[in-house]
């Protein structure tokens, strides 16, 4: 006995690394893969622009409609997508203190107005540098992006690289299909595009030297060392102005999942374990279902199957097997769905949906029977999708235990004894026939997640598939990470939990 | 005719797959000097298999339509084989045909002919359609175009004659005519010249297309899987005009009455009246059409819904389903549950207008296809990490497995999904994607659980012992051995990763979105569920029939290689 423990014990300690890795994989692809939020923004925008400007004329440039540097970096940060992969990990899972802020308040302003006055001055100062540069980036066609001054690229700079600029100048003039390519070039000289202007940094000769350049570069710093010192003013206790005057209070913090800690959702704007928790009803009852019914046709079927091994019965009940397998189970609703939907043939089952519309309004006036009535109806169609993806790896799997026990010694034994068929049948063989299927049980935990997305967009049942569906489509990272993460535990502590059960009821089994 | 050609086909194809294939095969062997010799067992095993009837004749089935399919382009195409125009000849679709096998449509074989270069003046690409008409009928195609030259010609003539007169007139009455006046004479004949070498020309055109010079040959069913027909009247989707029971609505015909005062669920209803005979039943859907019953239909204005019915069944009420943009329905209009003839688009458009049964026929292959690839190379893959664990056994086998343990508990759909929804994949990024996620690890651990028993025995010994290479050992000695978990697997394997494909489609994150999928129909078939049922049964059935008889096989396939035994009751 004490071998088998260590193995499920081995197997524990495996699901933290397993999980890690999980976790880290999606982690990195959300991160690497662009359409992350900041970008879902920005779409958002420019089609809101693109819209105003009379249905898209095409001179949208990307660029022009898109959150200014600013706003990215502040969303970015409120996103946590400024720290390197690796880190924002480990934030994430709540082994590494993350950066927390929230507004100060003007009630605590209140309380000192004396250092608040000296933060304003200070900020004014900041404000005034800010004011200065720009008016000068202005006037000379500067661009300032970050902390460097970009000057526009003179002829005499494009020189030395005539080739590479008239072929940029090429792809400029195809228009924004080209733009990546364009910029893509632009970095082997290290330019960069501004709207259509080729920009480039300063060289240290003209940041050194004297003339406007260097005036600028000079106002700059200004501006940096006023920043500076209002932060320096403001860290004693623990807070920080952003660069549009708004002021913080931060902490750094452990706070990831770990902690309980899923991070809001970007579409409901709540915490992502209370959305999923909320749909856990939703999974609970259509998993239940779904259980109840495999078992309920599969068990009988397997049973009669099998003692009737290669008779008529078995080989035309096979045919039925052999479609549930061919046919996945989304494609059964949908064929349902066409079918009994009240389109062109029957119309006995709603299109979709979990209950109707005015169910609770029918539930608080008492009209019970057809709450009953609707919810059945809704609830058919579902069933039977989660039915047929069952159906066939359980009928055969209840067939086939059941014929080995059949062949077992014991089984012979007890008809040698003279026991009536019944009895040896469905009390000696079933018993043990049913242990390989009465393991399923370990996975119960997975009836709180249960829902394939396929049936659940199919049938339109706002389940726990349908919001992870979702989530990726619309990038909602909390969400997509918290089903993922729960999902993960649910799976593989029920592999475990399903091969102790086994391992329980069968004492001929034995894990190493 | 076509359906004998169709029928000559399928023989063509089954003989080609189970007669020409294998012995192209081992001829194809025998000239790397490798005689296939099969073992006692495994001829035993193959007649088993074929003695079970239905998992053998699926085989055949299935394996013949595979490889006929690998030659749709040549068979179904909105192309012609050839065209034929004088001493000029192309082979549009052989070209395709080409293009794919090399590269998947994108070969380097041009997609279009020049017109210029077959009878049809200018510079763009050939309208096969138009060409396959002046074939067919040159009299009637070049008829209209040539009186017209001629009647341009006459008012040309007569505008000279004309001019020529006004002249003569000024002349004589002695003054000078305007310079403007000349140029004009001139202009116009020069103009008549052309249009006489026009008509020359149009004529030696002709002359080519009625003395048989010219030919065309169209695959048998001449509508693509790219192409969207525009030919057939009103919007897409078009629902099947072959009666087919249960998917294709009786037809029946009526005229519209006028317009009814109720109003029904918020839209505008409409009298209608079937004609002698015929009667109308409640749900049925109704066109109308503009056009009459002489010359045929014209155009769609909109689609009833027969919402009440008087007793006799002949007279009801319907409401408004669609109405085309600004169009009215006129009284006495026709009414009808099918405009199409019967062969127009025998299992309707999809809902841009493509022709089912080539997408149907399309999306087999590409599905085949890419069950065939995924298996095939993530078996590959997976042997030969199972034949690794198995065969070197210690750190190496408890490290793989562990690394498999985890990477089996990745969720692939979702991550799938979630790098599907940035990148569009590709035929073969999706297959690689499966391959690593997913299909290599199905069968490592069979494979590793037979390499351990073989190499214990005493024939890999003696392997081992004479020197042989562990690689050698592996592929020559073990493989064959281990080979039975691999086959047996294969077919559910097969109907699995075609399931996979079919759902990454139906949700839109699959191939792209112009190539022929069963998964992208479902979900044309999803969006219109209430009134076009066509676009999910048709799919549904062509699943449903393929993946049936692949679990056939598999069946059958399992029950002669790896036999269990079952002791019967009594």
């Amino acid at each position: 006995m004490s071998g088998m423990w260590t193995y499920f014990i081995r197997r524990m300690l495996l699901i933290p690394v397993t999980f890690i890795v999980i976790t880290f994989i999606v982690y990195g692809v959300l991160r690497i893969t662009p359409g992350g939020p900041i970008e879902q923004l920005e779409n958002q925008m420019r089609a809101a622009a693109a819209g105003e400007a009379g249905g898209g004329s095409g001179g949208m440039d990307g660029e022009s409609a898109g959150l200014d540097e600013k706003a990215r970096d502040e969303l970015k940060a409120y996103y946590n997508l400024d720290q390197p992969i690796p880190l924002a990990y480990l934030q994430w899972l709540g082994v590494y203190p993350k950066k927390t802020r929230s507004p100060v308040s003007l009630d605590y302003r209140r309380e000192d107005p004396g250092y608040w006055q000296q933060s304003q001055e200070l900020w004014g100062r900041y404000r005034q540098a800010e004011d200065v540069l720009e008016e000068s980036l202005l006037a000379g066609g500067f661009i300032l992006s970050g902390a460097t001054i970009l000057v526009e690229v003179s002829d005499s700079d494009r020189a030395p690289f005539s080739e590479q600029a008239a072929e940029a100048d090429q792809l400029l003039a195809i228009g924004v299909s080209s733009r990546a390519q364009l910029k893509r070039l632009l970095g082997t000289l290290g330019w960069s595009l501004s709207g259509t202007r080729f920009m480039r940094p300063l060289t240290p000769e003209e940041v050194t030297g004297s003339g406007i350049k260097a005036e600028l570069q000079k106002q700059l710093e200004t501006q940096e060392q006023a920043y500076q010192s209002l932060q320096l003013h403001l860290s004693p206790r623990s807070i920080e102005a952003n660069r549009n005057g708004s002021y913080y209070h931060f902490s750094h913090a452990f706070s990831g999942i770990l902690q309980g800690d899923f991070g809001r959702s970007f579409t409901y704007n709540e915490d992502a374990l209370t959305v999923i928790i909320s749909k856990f009803p939703i999974s609970i009852y259509f998993g239940l279902i779904g259980y109840l019914a495999t078992w309920l046709v599969c068990i009988p079927l397997g049973i009669s199957k099998a003692i009737r091994h290669r008779g008529a019965f078995d080989t035309a009940t096979s045919v039925l097997v052999f479609l549930g397998y061919a046919t996945p189970g989304f494609v059964a609703c949908l064929l349902l769905l066409v079918l009994l939907g009240g389109g062109s043939y029957w119309n006995l089952v709603p299109l979709g949906g979990f209950r109707s519309d005015g169910w609770n309004q029918w539930w608080e006036q008492g009209q019970y029977l057809r709450c009953v009535i609707d919810q059945v109806q809704h609830t058919l169609v579902p069933m039977f999708g989660y039915l047929v993806g069952s159906f066939a790896s359980m009928t055969v799997l209840m067939k086939n235990s059941l014929l080995e026990n059949f062949g077992a010694d014991y089984v012979r034994t007890a008809f040698a004894k003279g026991l009536p068929e019944g009895r040896v049948i469905y009390v000696h063989a079933l018993r043990n026939s049913l242990i390989p299927i009465t393991a399923g049980i370990g996975h119960f935990l997975g009836l709180l997640f249960a829902g394939s997305f396929l049936i659940e967009k199919v049938c339109n049942i706002p389940g726990m598939g349908l919001l992870g569906y979702e989530s990726i489509i619309r990038r909602d990272y909390p969400i997509i990470l918290a089903t993922l993460v729960i999902g993960v535990l649910i799976r593989l502590t029920g592999n475990i939990f399903s091969d102790l059960i086994w391992a329980l009821i069968d004492p001929r089994i034995r894990f190493k | 005719m076509t359906f004998l050609l169709t029928l000559l086909v399928l023989v063509a194809g089954v003989l080609l797959t189970q007669k020409g294939i294998p012995w192209l095969f081992t001829k194809a062997l025998l000239l790397f000097g490798i005689r296939l010799r099969t073992s006692p067992l495994a001829k035993k095993r193959l007649r088993r298999f074929r003695s079970i009837r239905r998992g053998y004749i699926s085989f055949v089935i299935i394996t013949s339509c595979f490889t006929t399919s690998l030659f749709l382009e040549v068979l179904v195409n909105d192309r012609p084989v050839m065209i034929r125009y004088g001493d000029k000849t192309a082979y549009p679709a052989v070209r395709d045909l080409f293009n794919t096998w090399i590269f998947f449509r994108d070969g380097p074989f041009p997609t279009y002919d020049r017109s210029g270069d077959f009878g049809i003046p200018g510079d763009g690409p050939l309208d096969y359609k138009e060409f396959g008409k002046i074939v067919v009928d040159p009299e009637k195609a070049f008829g209209p175009i040539a009186q017209g030259r001629k009647d341009d010609i006459e008012t040309l003539e007569e505008e000279i004659r004309d001019t020529q007169q006004e002249i003569d007139e000024l002349i004589e009455d002695g003054e000078e005519p305007e310079d403007w006046l000349i140029e004009d004479l001139q202009a116009a004949k020069v103009e008549l010249e052309k249009l006489r070498s026009q008509i020359d020309e149009l004529g030696a055109i002709k002359e080519v297309f009625a003395s048989g010079d010219a030919s065309i040959v169209w695959p048998l069913y001449r509508h693509g899987p790219y192409k969207n027909r525009l030919d057939l009247p009103g919007t897409a989707p078009h629902g099947p005009s072959l009666p087919l029971p249960g998917i294709t609505s009786e037809y029946c015909s009526g005229t519209l009455l006028g317009k009814d005062d109720q109003m029904l669920g918020g839209r505008s209803t409409y009298q209608v009246g079937a004609d002698e005979g015929e009667q109308f039943q409640v749900g049925q859907k109704l066109f109308v059409l503009e056009g009459d019953r002489q010359q045929g239909v014209i155009d769609v204005l909109g689609i009833l819904l027969v919402r009440e019915l008087h007793p006799d069944g002949r007279h009801g009420i319907a409401e408004v389903l669609s109405q085309g943009e600004g169009k009215s329905f006129p009284d006495q209009a026709l009414l009808a549950s099918r405009f199409l003839d019967t062969w127009e688009a025998p299992l309707g458009t999809s809902d841009s207008g493509i022709d089912v049964v080539p997408l149907l026929l399309y999306g087999f292959r590409v599905s085949v296809g890419f069950a065939l690839m995924v298996m095939g190379v993530g078996y590959i893959v997976g042997i030969l990490a199972g034949a690794i664990m198995g065969y070197y056994g210690g750190w190496t086998d408890i490290l793989l497995q562990r690394f498999i343990e985890i990477w089996g508990s990745v969720p692939f759909l979702f991550l799938i999904m979630i790098i599907a929804s940035i990148v569009d994949p590709s035929f073969w990024m999706l297959v690689i994607f499966l391959v690593v996620l997913r299909s290599w690890m199905a069968i490592t651990y069979q494979i590793r659980g037979e390499f351990y028993r073989e190499k214990a025995r005493d024939y890999v010994q003696a392997a081992i012992g004479t020197g042989v290479s562990d690689f050698k050992v592996m592929i020559r000695h073990i493989l064959p051995n281990s080979m039975i978990p691999v086959i047996s697997r294969a077919p559910f394997s097969f109907v699995n990763y075609i399931s996979a494909l079919v759902s990454l489609d139906f949700l839109g994150f699959g191939l792209p979105p112009t190539d022929p999928s069963w998964g992208r129909l479902l979900n044309q078939g999803f969006q219109f569920i209430l009134i076009y049922p066509h676009l999910v049964l048709l799919p549904v059935i062509a699943l449903a029939v393929t993946l049936f008889l692949v679990v056939l096989i598999g069946e059958a396939v399992r029950e002669a290689f790896d036999p269990k035994v079952f002791s019967r009751l009594r």
